[in-house]
Parts: structure tokens; C-alpha cells; sequence
């Protein structure tokens, strides 16, 4: 299980200095935030989906909810435009 | 300092008996120390698994509480922003803590080797040598693909059928019949369909091998496995029922053609793990 390991700290990685980038350029959007944060973890997910296909499940539980909370975020933002 | 284990309840002891369970201890702890070692590597992934959950419901937990008090209460942006990834990291950790099985990859590989050793002695006190047919789940009642040592080495030279040779031969549990059961496979006699599969499971499940390449002139396959592991099962095994890598291919390609499929050879050199197939037309 060291492909666990590696994929958990290489996340954290992105995730801690995406939002460190983000802040230093000065972004208040935090919806902005939430994306950037979605968009790494699947790209993450999919690139260590060499994790057993157990774990593959359930982190395919996590990356639908991920969605589904970007496509929110992404239809609040349209419907904003519009009204 | 060495530690005994009680027989009985596992505990680490000492003296003449568990002051647990009161299990009388032996008098030469070697043997029971042995066995509790061996049991050791189980329980450390059991612990990592754990520690998994436990940290990923912790991030879970104060990455809401971070988040909800960041936006609403103190409204700093980054505070949220990092509740936010605490929450995606937490629920990860959880997704991933929940793969770890409850034995050591070592505890399955002595199981592996175990029943392999068991299988060896009874092919040899049968007198069977002959390399087994793996027949896909839809030519078996049961619904589940299982190899067959027929009584002649030519299968069917000697036998006129599928039915005679679930009839003659002796049905065997082998780790391709068994692991095949995993998978939704469908009969597309498509070559690429094949080699995903394996790739999908050689590669990515079972971690057997690290590439594979699927050549095929049907009634003929060759799959040529890169860095694939040496399980070490007993010469009669791999020469009736074949490594794991190669039972498993057989399954695999008898439920892809939907066919009886036959191991004609198996060869290592070096990194290299060659298996040839041959998809037989009964």
C-alpha cells in the first residue's frame, strides 16, 4: 500500500500549495477555490488509480460527490449570469 | 527482549500461564513466538487501516468545522479555502483507509502457496501430468469457469467433447478460474477487450506483472508479461494448471472467445514472462 501513501501526501502537496498560490495572487472567489481543489483531486485520483479496485470504488463514491458539488458551483455561476 | 504470546488469546505473556486467559504457557516459548510473528504483519495492517479511518474522519470533521466557521463567522477566504481542502482530503483518507484488507499481501502469498503445495500432492498421487483446459462459466452448470485435467495430455485426441471432458477430467479451483470471478467479462472475442483486462488485473489489482502485451493468431495468443513476479509455486502445479499470470490468462481468454483454452508453454527469461495460449475450437 505504498501507492496510498504517495497519493495521499502528493494531494495534500497540491491541495496545500494551490491554495497558498491562490491566496498569494491575492483570489477571493471561493467557489474559484472549491474548483481548483475538485479539478486536482480527480486528475490525482485518476493518475493513482493504480490503487486496488476496492479503493478505486470508493474514491470514485468521492470523486461523484466532488462533482457534483463543482457542477453546483458551475450552475449557480450560469444561472447568476443570466438573472 | 523477546515476548511470548499466549497460544490461547494472542496476548503478549508471561510465566507459567496467561494470567488473561489462564492458558497453560509451554515451557520453550520458540515455537509460539514463531507463530505469533508471523501473525504480526496482519495486525499491522490492520492498525494502518485504522489509522486511516481515524484521520481521515478528524480532517473530515475539522475541515467542516473550518470551513462553515472561516466563511460565516470570521469570512476569511483562505481559512475556508483550507477547511475545504481539510474536507476533500478527510473523505480520501476514508475512500483509501477502506481498501486496506484485513491480511498481509505475505499472509496471502503463503495461503497461495499452501493450497498450490496441497494441489501438487494430490495431481501427483492421481498420476496426473496433464496440462488442464480452462472452460469459460457459460459451459459449466454452476455458472463458474473451473480448469479440467483431462486423462490424456491432447485433450481432445483422446476425449470427443467439452462434455466428455467435464465427465473425465478433474475439476480443479485454480487462481485464474477463482480470480476471473471478479470480473464482469463478456464473450466479444475482441483482442483488445483481452488485453485491458489483463492489464487490468495483472497490472492494476493483483500487481503480478507491471506490462502486458496480447499478440494474437487465433486460435493462438501470446501474452508477453514485463517484471512478472515469481509466486514459486511447485513445478507440477505450474505445468498442469500454470503460474497464477498464466491461469489467469487462460480464464481470461476462455471467457473473452468463449471457449476451451489450453496453456501451451510458459517461458521466463529474464524480466520477460511469456505465455502462449491456444483457444481450442471443440
Amino acid at each position: 500500500m505504498k501507492a496510498a501513501g504517495a497519493f495521499l501526501i502528493s494531494l495534500t502537496a497540491l491541495l496545500l500549495a494551490t491554495a497558498v498560490i491562490l491566496t498569494a495572487l491575492g483570489q477571493e472567489d471561493i467557489g474559484f477555490y472549491y474548483s481548483i481543489f475538485v479539478v486536482e483531486t480527480l486528475i490525482a485520483i485518476e493518475l493513482f488509480n493504480r490503487l486496488r479496485i476496492k479503493a478505486g470504488r470508493g474514491l470514485s463514491i468521492v470523486s461523484t460527490f466532488l462533482f457534483m458539488g463543482f457542477l453546483i458551483i458551475v450552475i449557480s455561476e450560469v444561472v447568476g449570469v443570466f438573472l | 527482549m523477546r515476548h511470548i504470546y499466549c497460544p490461547n488469546c494472542g496476548r503478549k505473556v508471561r510465566g507459567a500461564s496467561c494470567p488473561f486467559c489462564k492458558y497453560p504457557l509451554p515451557a520453550s516459548a520458540s515455537s509460539v513466538t514463531v507463530k505469533a510473528e508471523a501473525i504480526k504483519p496482519a495486525a499491522k495492517e490492520s492498525s494502518k487501516r485504522a489509522t486511516y479511518i481515524l484521520t481521515g474522519v478528524l480532517f473530515l470533521l475539522s475541515g467542516v468545522a473550518l470551513a462553515l466557521g472561516a466563511n460565516f463567522i470570521l469570512e476569511i477566504v483562505w481559512l475556508t479555502a483550507l477547511g475545504i481542502s481539510l474536507v476533500i482530503l478527510g473523505a480520501v483518507m476514508l475512500a483509501v483507509g477502506d481498501s486496506f484488507t484485513p491480511v498481509s499481501p505475505e499472509f496471502g502469498v503463503l495461503l497461495y502457496k499452501t493450497g498450490f503445495d496441497n494441489t501438487a500432492v494430490l495431481i501427483k498421487k492421481l498420476g496426473l501430468k496433464n496440462r488442464a483446459v480452462y472452460l469459460p462459466a457459460s459451459s459449466l452448470e454452476n455458472g463458474t469457469g473451473k480448469a479440467f485435467i483431462p486423462p490424456c495430455d491432447k485433450p481432445f485426441t483422446c476425449l470427443e467433447n467439452v462434455k466428455e471432458l467435464l465427465e473425465e477430467g478433474l475439476p480443479i479451483e485454480s487462481f485464474g478460474s477463482k480470480a476471473i470471478e471478479r470480473y464482469e467479462v463478456s464473450k466479444t472475442s475482441s483482442v483488445n477487450e483481452y488485453e485491458a483486462l489483463l492489464r487490468a488485473s495483472l497490472v492494476t489489482e493483483f500487481g503480478i506483472a507491471m506490462k502486458v502485451q496480447v499478440e494474437s493468431r487465433f486460435p493462438l495468443i501470446s501474452v508477453a508479461l514485463r517484471g512478472s513476479a515469481d509466486l514459486g509455486e511447485a513445478d507440477l502445479v505450474r505445468k498442469t494448471l500454470g503460474s497464477a499470470a498464466a491461469s489467469f490468462a487462460a480464464s481470461a481468454a476462455a471467457e473473452v472467445w468463449g471457449k476451451p483454452v489450453l496453456i501451451n508453454s510458459e517461458k521466463r527469461e529474464g524480466l520477460k514472462h511469456t505465455i502462449r495460449l491456444e483457444v481450442i475450437n471443440s
